[in-house]
């Protein structure tokens, strides 16, 4: 174990790309904590995580069948929709709602182990995609039920779902570093996300008219489901979203390794 | 082979929501805690000076007690040690496998089990699910929790999470071991035994930097100390002269 202080720009960068190795070597760590969450979350409970995956198995029953009925559309063609549209929003949703927290919650562990901070990112993103593997639940069963078949759009179902979950991990990143030292953000990324969702398309099909709109066009929350939504439900590739993404990712990580090699010494005295 | 280094070692600490000037002027009257620098030119967010130019190094078998007021930076000075600060100046190089023993509910989940809080532990600690499971009798036998460790951690008695804690963090294997004072939580009885293991860990060539206000417990666990006074360290001087170290005036605070 070595610290030293800050050596020039290029040392910083070194010491911050040893973090990140030595997360990835760690995962097993991020696994067993991220599990241990769960089960600490749901203790004393007979369903435990299932509850969500219950709730919002309602959720979209509700929206799929009455939505469909307010405006004159096919369940058959809306619930699917809603379904899938409800199940990722929910994991990128809670992703950016927990991930603030990624650092504040694991400060007695900061401060007094070597454990590198992209770490607790890596946890928080684990937590939230065994909880997404609940939810595919719903999806099986809608799917089976309106017999869907994706075929080979299961596997790029899949690459949109690695695409997206790369791009919250910087995201989250910069929040769990930003919430730090400014206890508000998030508080405010909660709010944020309220509003986003009703904005985007995640359970009303965007018009031709609305298409254009940069709430659709510009949207990268809408990229992201969509990633995982045509696929499943047409089996196409989603090329327009994964171009898209991919970019996103490549382009938030740059700018987040650079704040995080910026700010990376401060973090534990915020805790 | 277990070695520490340090060398010229500071830290600071940015003040988060306080008033500089009025608390700066407050912390000139108090005889305890770190001292208080401004930051470059230009910039109100003030600094508690952690630790100064601390440098000392440790070989093999040096069992170092860390004396001084409460906030002198003892615990800061362990906490550097186990890699969770970055130095503002200087570096600490630590070779070696390090446990540290600083927070008795270092990744303990109240709500369970004693066994489930071995494993957390342990992994934070650094040790792989299978080294834990390959362990956990040995663990187990020496915390002489028993049942206990089948029931949740709440209704533990400190001295019992005090036995937990311990048992996992010296089964460890470390080289290096870190360690507060809350060791004297345990009984009589823990004690002694913790006292037998300390001992053998340090016979087998490995270091311990213990900080205690107990000149006793730091005869029996050291061979030698090192005084703390805002931030700044003494020399290390032999456990035989802590009684000079002890009876030394408290410098004040250089601001």
């Amino acid at each position: 174990m070595k610290r030293a202080a800050r050596a020039g720009v290029l040392g910083e960068f070194r010491e911050s790309i040893g973090d990140f190795v030595e997360s990835f070597a760690k995962l097993p760590i991020a696994w067993h904590l991220a599990t241990h969450d769960i089960i600490a979350r749901y203790r004393g409970s007979v369903l435990g995580p299932w509850w969500i995956t219950i709730t919002m198995g309602a959720l979209i029953l509700g929206i799929g069948i009455n939505y469909a009925a307010l405006f004159h559309l096919k369940v058959a063609d809306l619930l699917p929709y809603v379904a899938v549209g409800l199940v990722f929003w929910s994991y990128i949703s809670m992703t950016l709602n927990e991930g603030g927290e990624a650092f504040i919650s694991a400060g007695p562990m900061l401060r007094q182990s070597a454990l590198p901070l992209p770490l607790f990112v890596a946890r928080c993103i684990i937590r939230n995609l065994i909880n997404l593997m609940h939810h595919i639940v719903i999806l099986v069963a809608v799917m089976l039920w309106f017999r869907i078949f994706p075929g080979w759009g299961f596997l790029w179902a899949i690459l949109g779902v690695v695409l997206t979950t790369l791009n919250l991990g910087w995201m989250i990143l910069l929040l769990a570093l930003s919430s730090a030292r400014f206890r508000d953000v998030p508080q405010i990324v909660s709010a944020l996300l309220q509003f986003v969702f009703f904005l985007s398309p995640v359970f009303w099909k965007p018009t031709q008219a609305l298409e254009k709109s940069p709430l659709v066009s510009a949207n990268p929350f809408y990229f992201a489901i969509q990633s995982v939504r045509e696929p499943l439900l047409a089996g196409a590739l989603p090329v327009e979203d994964l171009n898209t993404l991919a970019p996103l990712a490549l382009a938030g990580w740059v700018v987040t390794f650079f704040v995080y090699a910026k700010i990376r010494r401060r973090i534990v005295h915020y805790l | 082979m277990a070695t520490i280094n340090v060398r010229d070692l500071s830290l600071y600490f940015p003040i988060i929501g306080a008033d500089s000037q009025s608390l700066k002027r407050y912390l000139k009257s108090v005889a305890i805690g770190g001292s208080l620098a401004k930051r470059g030119s230009g910039s109100l967010q003030p600094l508690l000076v952690a630790l100064k130019d601390v440098s000392f190094s440790l070989k093999p078998g040096d069992r170092l007690g860390l004396i001084g007021a409460n906030g002198s930076g003892k615990t800061t000075l362990l906490r550097s040690l186990a890699g969770a600060y970055a130095p503002d100046k200087g570096s600490i190089e630590v070779t070696g496998r390090i446990a540290s023993l600083l927070d008795l509910n270092l990744g303990i989940d109240p709500s369970a089990t004693g066994l489930e809080n071995i494993r957390l532990r342990g992994l934070v600690a650094g040790l792989s699910l299978k080294e834990i499971e390959s362990k956990m009798e040995a663990i187990a036998e020496f915390s002489g929790l028993g049942p206990f460790l089948a029931i949740p951690i709440k209704s533990y008695s400190s001295g019992m999470q005090a036995r937990l804690a311990f048992a996992t963090a010296t089964s460890v294997e470390a080289e290096v071991l870190l360690m507060d004072e809350w060791i004297a939580v345990g009984d009589a009885d823990f004690r002694a035994q913790a006292h037998m293991r300390l001992t053998s860990l340090v016979e087998r060539a490995h270091i311990l930097v213990l900080a205690s206000h107990e000149p006793h417990l730091l005869r029996s666990l050291c061979n030698k100390v090192m005084r703390m006074d805002h931030g700044v360290a003494s020399e290390i001087v032999d456990i035989d002269r802590m009684d000079e170290l002890l009876e030394r005036p408290i410098a004040t605070p250089a601001f």
